[in-house]
């Protein structure tokens, strides 16, 4: 039996005696001739394919990808010509490769099958991560491409609708009564709403919002789940549902509700890891967009409060500023200046301009200090250095060096001009322009505010004759880089120059002239915050002239 | 000299003084690095630290904001903190026009500040 058979598969036993080894090989071997028929095969074959049977057609027991491998590489005549090739097939949930040898002289054909299920599931396993992967960047990508809230909320919405469930709600913390929903359905635009809703009619949604440890996203039976918690639209019934938190940097940016029906409702591993990761990404994205709001927000809101005022005459005297903030973003900068008339229409009124050292939040909140210290100090502004002492003390403290310097102007309307007592704390000294075009430097000096423990200040004395003006700036004029080579300063010399040609001209044009040349000088580089007020006592005005007097604080 | 050591802030030890050079442009893209240097003069085993700043021809208000604060951090600390020259226009009108010449020890020279450490042993 044993010898017939091996002369029917023509396997002959060699001199080292492993011919008959096959039969045990692990692997299945099967043994067919030209025609198709089985002529033997080992014990795994007989395991791994029950329907084959010696001296029956292949096909009867063999998957059809291997009788069709077969019929193919014997349909040549001129076995073997062809070097035979291996195909690949599956049976019974296990994965194989075939490879043929020949033997008995080309009349038969030897398959040997490797199962190889472990490898092919771990190159599908490979396949998928790398298609997650490339999706998770993806779905980073759009996520992060914008810092709108809603915007970032309906990616949120739209990408969970699409890649892990049929639908997604999208829930953000309420900022109010209501609770902020974003309706994701596959293959429509996300949908905002504001729903009165109880965040404990959905299990799990409370936590998954206060930002607990995230428990494992198990898919919860839909009973009871409350209609807002579907989105409109959405058709048949809910089968499955689950809730992801969203985990932002320290607090958290919402949860998902994630709504799956029919044949999807189960959910592997692999998508569980995947839906953490997006939760991730998604999170980290709304949290970026909601922080940015706020901060916008802020900004939005002290940069109205600081809004320079226009500023028009007071006792006939023009006062005209101009503001033009660093291009670095919405950041409020430091630059600020007010004017306030006199008390009774005939008290001296009080110019200020000032910068700030820094930017952002601290620097806005010394500016606001800074102003509304003055603001109250208003009766002690006939003299200037005790001011100035004042409020060096009340903004002086050991907890940080940030300082101010800042210019105060008073001016009194005289019959035939106006008196102007100028003085700067740590400023750079105003310049006077004169009816005949000469520029003057104010002789004041003086120390900046809010570090040394005592001030020190020289005030300038000066009249302003009809047509003659005073310029305050900050030095984000002077140190305006430009020129031919960029990197040129605008300089103390440049603007005199300047102001040569701004004699009898009104303040408002003063300010314009000298704004659009610093503009011209810089182009399109980068530069500090710049603002300047001009002081212009008109040629023509009287005293008496009527009066538009504007209670004014202006500051980018 | 490379371009590295025209554009940065170098601190080195000079006998009993820490020498912190500052470069031509000390403006508010060098003060973080200004600022990292001078704390680190406050680590070191040194009598005094000394602000060279005979190179410097632009200074503005955020330089300034860090020397008012590395000098008052040396004061918190004892340890003297000298700011020295020859100084150019723009350094000398800094301190000038924000009138805070007189909260440094402002010394003619580097040689005459570090000098001046060494007599002092």
């Amino acid at each position: 039996m044993e010898n017939a058979e091996r002369e029917a598969t023509g396997l002959r036993d060699d001199a080292d005696g492993v011919g008959g080894a096959w039969r045990d090989a692990p692997c299945p071997v099967v043994v067919a001739d030209r025609a198709g028929t089985v002529a033997a095969l080992n014990t795994a074959a007989a395991a791994a394919f029950p329907g084959l049977r010696p001296d029956t057609p292949l096909r009867r027991g063999a998957p059809p990808w291997l009788t069709a491998a077969h019929r193919a590489l014997t349909a040549s005549p001129d076995l073997p010509a062809p070097a035979p090739k291996s195909v690949r097939g599956s049976h019974a949930g296990r994965d194989f490769t075939a490879h043929a040898t020949l033997t008995a002289g080309g009349r038969r054909v030897v398959w040997w099958l490797i199962d190889d299920s472990e490898l092919s599931a771990a190159r599908e396993a490979l396949r998928g991560e790398r298609e997650q992967a490339a999706l998770l960047a993806r779905a980073s990508g759009e996520l992060l491409s914008s810092l709108n809230e809603r915007h970032c909320r309906e990616t949120t919405a739209r990408l969970s609708a699409r890649y892990l469930a049929d639908a997604a709600v999208l829930v953000s913390p309420g900022r109010g009564g209501g609770l902020p929903v974003t309706y994701g359905l596959r293959g429509a635009d996300p949908v905002h709403a504001v729903v009165r809703a109880d965040v404990r009619s959905v299990p799990g949604l409370t936590e998954a919002l206060q930002g607990l440890p995230p428990t494992p996203s198990r898919w919860i039976p839909p009973d009871a789940l409350p209609e807002w918690a579907v989105p409109p639209g959405f058709e048949g019934p809910v089968d499955s549902v689950a809730v992801i938190p969203l985990p932002g940097p320290g607090v958290p940016a919402g949860a998902l509700i994630l709504l799956r029906r029919g044949a999807n409702r189960s959910s592997s591993d692999r998508e569980e890891v995947f839906a953490r990761l997006f939760a991730v990404r998604a999170g980290a994205a709304l949290a970026a967009a909601r922080m940015y709001a706020e901060q916008a927000g802020i900004t939005a809101t002290l940069m109205h409060e600081l809004l320079p005022p226009r500023l028009r005459a007071v006792q006939g005297v023009e006062y005209a500023g101009g503001y033009r903030p660093s291009g670095s973003g919405e950041r409020v900068g430091g630059d600020f200046y007010d004017v306030h008339p006199g008390a009774g229409g005939t008290a001296d009124t009080l110019a200020v301009l000032g910068d700030v050292c820094g930017k952002g939040l601290d620097a806005a909140v010394l500016t606001g200090r800074i102003r509304n210290t003055l603001h109250a100090l208003l009766p002690e502004a006939d003299d200037h250095h005790r001011l100035l002492t004042l409020l060096n003390s009340a903004l002086t403290t050991s907890r940080h060096t940030r300082f101010a310097t800042l210019v105060l102007a008073s001016v009194r309307r005289l019959p035939d001009g106006a008196l102007l007592r100028l003085t700067s704390a740590g400023h750079p000294p105003p310049l006077i322009v004169r009816a005949d075009g000469a520029v003057e430097e104010a002789a004041t000096h003086g120390s900046l505010i809010g570090v040394l423990p005592a001030v020190h200040s020289t005030t300038a004395t000066t009249k302003l004759a009809p047509g003659e003006s005073c310029l305050l700036f900050t030095d984000g004029i002077t140190e305006a880089r430009g020129g031919p080579l960029g990197d040129t300063l605008f300089g103390t010399g440049r603007l005199r120059r300047a102001l040569t040609g701004c004699a009898r001209l009104p303040a408002e044009a003063i300010v314009e002239r000298v704004q659009t040349l610093v503009a011209d000088w810089v182009g399109p580089r980068p530069h500090d915050d710049m603002a300047l007020t001009a002081i212009t006592l008109p040629p023509t005005t009287r005293p008496d002239d009527a009066d538009r007097p504007t209670q004014g604080r202006l500051t980018p | 000299m490379d371009d590295d050591q025209e554009s940065t802030v170098i601190g080195e030890r000079a006998g009993a003084a820490y020498v912190v050079r500052v470069p031509a442009e000390a403006d508010h893209e060098l003060a973080p690095d200004l600022q990292t240097v001078l704390d680190a003069a406050l680590d070191t085993e040194a009598e005094r630290t000394v602000v060279d700043l005979s190179r410097t021809d632009f200074a503005d208000s955020t330089m300034l904001h860090v020397l008012l604060a590395a000098q008052r951090a040396h004061r918190g600390r004892g340890r003297p903190m000298v700011v020295a020259g020859p100084f150019g226009h723009t350094v000398h009108r800094l301190f000038e026009v924000t009138g805070t010449a007189g909260f440094f020890e402002l010394a003619e020279t580097t040689h005459a500040a570090t000098g001046a450490a060494d007599r002092d042993r």
